[in-house]
């Protein structure tokens, strides 16, 4: 039922990226995976992804810069961020640049991380209802 | 005969100072003797060279020794050949006594390693000043020891510190690494533990229904319920471990602390209270408290917050100690030690600190507690932090019996 709903899970370590993964295929996501952010723009481009799960500390393109890019090139995805290295530079740019949640490694409750996906999806539904209601109203302007 | 002048031989006094005779003229021993006695020395006499070198050899033995150039078997070159080469502990002041004068043979004294040289027959005045320059030298030589054994000890422990202080420090800064390498394989362990806790508990019934079925594919029913009831304990204890180890890696975090950042004036009472705030949930009604805080007690420079997670930590500490005991009490003091230091001690009526655990107390991964409870880092994250503020702890216990934790602070 989740199906339709597009989640790309962007950490370096294979096993991370991989269990994280499993786990929202496992509630019925499509999920994609990217080993860096560099990877994950490349997927963004090509493929409409609704919530995307972001490690901080990466090699080629790191967690914060991911987020100020999609931030400025797909103001629709909603980003869910996760950090073993918990600072307080990190939490705030996390924060700045408008992320739905900074998840702390090892993620001991998964469920935070569920909560958090299914506030985006809920964000997104509400969304696109208001869309569609607004479509509706241009129609009857027209 | 070497059996009676054994008999004559009589234990040093521990004033008088230890003169070792070699002669193998019983007269000369004789007289030698009762001149060193008169003088005020304590003298060993004995025969032979051999005799003498084996005197020396023993714990407290003199370390003036007034040799017989000429006897039989080990003669008094031998003698003081063997003695340089013997290398003691503690140097021995040689007087040789020769009736021989030809400066030949004064050489040949001084060469092997004498120090002076008195001709038979001795004049007593004489031998008794040039004894009294042997002690004066012997003693300068011992303070010299003592002074430069002294210095090494002191170097020694000096090291013992530097290389303590090097292993916390390089620690810190591996630690911030460490935590992270770690983070990464405990979070996918984690979450594919409670994926697969989910997951049994979907499979668990429906493998239970199929109980025939699966008995006719080859799974016994005493293999299922072996499968049912070990399966959650696993994933549990699974879970447990990566969140044992979880808790070790926030610990290990405290390590990399910037050290002065966001330091400034802060009251010890205030972090005592505050700590005791924080303990009262776990602590509830487990023991009894006795705070006994100094007044008007001047701040320290540091982190309020670094204080109260020492005091925590040694709360907490003594709480377990204390464990399962109905007179459990805790007291906090706070003094004013002098113009420049404040003090404040936590002290438990607990069972104290085991002697052997003093000297290892304060290292990394040492802990008393079982597995499950201590992760060993609690008392040297104590000892990082309070080094960072300019202070101190130390353990002792006290002997009313309990262990007592004293943080020794300077004041702002």
């Amino acid at each position: 039922m989740n199906e339709n709903i597009h989640i790309l899970v962007v950490d370096d370590e294979t096993d991370v990226r991989d269990s994280i993964a499993r786990h929202l295929r496992f509630l019925g996501y499509d999920v994609e995976t990217a080993a860096n952010g560099k990877e994950a723009a490349t997927i963004l481009e090509q493929k409409k992804t609704d919530i995307v799960v972001s490690d901080i500390m990466m090699p080629e393109m790191d967690g914060i810069e991911l987020l100020r890019l999609i931030r400025k090139d797909y103001p629709m995805t909603h980003i869910i961020m996760m950090t073993g290295f918990v600072t307080q530079e990190n939490i705030l740019a996390c924060m700045r640049l408008g992320a739905q949640t900074c998840l702390f490694k090892p993620i001991e409750d998964i469920e935070e991380l569920e909560e958090a996906v299914h506030a985006a999806e809920n964000a997104l539904k509400k969304w696109k209802e208001t869309f569609v209601r607004l479509r509706k109203l241009n129609v009857q302007y027209k | 005969m070497p059996t009676n002048e054994k008999e004559k031989i009589e234990p040093p006094p521990p004033h008088p100072i230890p003169v070792l005779v070699a002669d193998d003229e019983e007269t000369t021993r004789i007289m030698l003797e009762e001149f060193l006695w008169e003088w005020g020395y304590a003298p060993m006499c004995v025969p032979d060279g051999l005799t003498a070198f084996n005197a020396l050899h023993k714990p407290d033995a003199p370390c003036l020794a007034i040799i017989d150039w000429m006897m039989p078997g080990m003669d008094g070159t031998d003698l003081i050949q063997a003695v340089r080469s013997a290398k003691f502990d503690r140097y021995i002041y040689v007087i040789m006594l020769t009736a021989r004068q030809e400066q030949e043979a004064l050489l040949k004294g001084l060469e092997a390693g004498a120090d002076d040289f008195v001709p038979k027959p001795f004049d007593a005045r004489e031998l008794q000043s040039r004894i009294a320059v042997g002690a004066r030298v012997v003693k300068m030589q011992n303070q010299l020891k003592a002074y430069a054994q002294n210095l090494e000890t002191l170097a020694e422990e000096r090291a013992a510190q530097l290389i303590h202080a090097d292993r916390l420090s390089s620690l810190g800064i591996m630690a911030a690494g460490v935590a992270h390498e770690i983070n990464n394989p405990c979070t996918s362990i984690s979450s594919n533990m409670q994926l697969l806790k989910r997951m049994w508990k979907t499979l668990s019934p429906i493998l239970q229904q199929n109980a025939a079925t699966l008995e006719n594919n080859g799974l016994s029913s005493a293999q299922l319920a072996f499968f049912q009831t070990e399966m959650p304990g696993m994933i549990e204890n699974s879970l447990n471990s990566v969140k044992r180890i979880t808790q070790i890696v926030r610990s290990l975090k405290t390590y990399s602390h910037k050290e002065g950042a966001g330091f400034q004036q802060c009251s010890l009472n205030q972090c005592i209270h505050e700590a005791l705030r924080l303990c009262a949930g776990p602590l509830k009604q487990r023991l009894a408290i006795t705070e006994k805080l100094a007044e008007n007690l001047p701040p320290f420079y540091g982190d309020a917050q670094q204080m109260e997670q020492v005091l925590v930590n040694l709360i907490m500490n003594a709480a377990d100690a204390l464990q399962g005991r109905t007179d459990a009490n805790l007291t906090i003091t706070t003094t004013w030690i002098d113009t420049e230091h404040i003090e404040a001690r936590i002290q438990d009526n607990g069972p104290g600190i085991p002697e052997d655990a003093f000297s290892k107390l304060f290292m990394p991964f040492f802990t008393t507690k079982s597995m499950s409870k201590g992760t060993g880092l609690g008392l040297s994250i104590c000892e990082s932090i309070m080094n960072s503020f300019g202070g101190r702890i130390s353990a002792s216990n006290s002997p009313q019996g309990g262990a007592c934790f004293t943080l020794y602070l300077p004041i702002s």
